[in-house]
């Protein structure tokens, strides 16, 4: 039997928090931590090592963006999935181009798509995102997602690889 | 008035299916006890000028909105917020009374169902 999932919830309002919390733990994940800022959940990663990040977009001491970069400096293989208020094609665009596997719209955590995106693998493609708008990830303007951000085969690729690290028992 | 929703009772309903009424009662007091810290955040933002203050805190409250389903009042934050992150903070401002409006006919709404009291 395959052991539940860890998740770090990483969001600074605490009543989104506890929504995220109850729909994990009655889905069967563990939580892993709670990060209220950038910086907390850059330390809790560390710490806890987690399968899955849910990364708000905006959040004190460092917002969603800005914790994403770091984080894919110290692990190119954990699943991040973005919390939005909004799908802003531009702050979606630049989120999976930092690395980001998927992205979720606050108002959708009570919704299938939510559970969708905790259990699928692999990595939300930027064609299928920003609510069907055109999304060239050229558009981006970020010079810092242009230069680290890798392109959709070279993401799905990763994802290929973090199932093999997951069967090697990497966790 | 107009006649744009205050709650849209499916959010509460999902919330509800997820953990039962405790947690939809857990919910509303944060829920409650956010915007209103929020609303405090905006009005300092405000007498400071503080354009980006303003707008964080209706970042706020348009997010917790959003969960349970308090529709009028997410649209007026979302509105200040666009404003106040265009910099344009005199008319972010000029609409705080409205927010505080919207948010006290939903809190009125929320806590008259039997749901949590003020705090």
């Amino acid at each position: 039997m395959c052991a539940a999932k860890r998740v770090l919830i990483c969001e600074d309002d605490a009543d989104a928090r506890l929504l995220i919390r109850s729909i994990l733990r009655t889905n069967h994940f563990d939580v892993a931590g709670e990060a209220e800022t950038g910086i907390q959940a850059l330390n809790l990663f560390k710490e806890t090592k987690p399968d899955i990040v849910l990364l708000d977009i905006q959040m004190p001491q460092g917002g969603g963006l800005t914790v994403l970069r770091f984080l894919r400096e110290i692990d190119q293989k954990v699943r991040v999935i973005l919390l939005t208020v909004d799908d802003s094609p531009h702050s979606v665009r630049t989120a999976l181009k930092l690395g980001a596997n998927d992205y979720v719209i606050k108002s959708s955590l009570t919704t299938p798509r939510f559970l969708q995106a905790l259990q699928m693998e692999g990595v939300l493609q930027p064609e299928e995102s920003a609510g069907g708008e055109s999304s060239n990830p050229d558009e981006a303007p970020e010079e810092e997602a242009k230069s680290k951000a890798p392109k959709g085969p070279q993401r799905r690729m990763a994802t290929t690889e973090r199932r093999g690290d997951r069967r090697s028992g990497r966790r | 008035m107009n006649n744009e929703t205050c709650i849209d009772p499916t959010a509460l309903e999902r919330i509800r299916g997820i953990g039962g009424d405790d947690l939809l009662t857990k919910m509303i007091a944060l829920f409650i006890q956010n915007v209103e810290k929020r609303l405090r955040e905006a009005s300092e933002g405000k007498a400071a000028g503080d354009s980006e203050a303003v707008g964080r805190a209706a970042h706020s409250i348009k997010s917790s909105s959003g969960n349970v389903g308090a529709v009028r009042l997410q649209r007026i934050a979302q509105e200040i917020e666009r404003l106040a992150m265009e910099g344009n903070i005199r008319r972010a401002t000029d609409r705080i009374a409205e927010l505080e409006g919207a948010f006290s006919e939903v809190k009125a709404h929320l806590t008259g169902k039997g749901e949590p009291s003020e705090r």
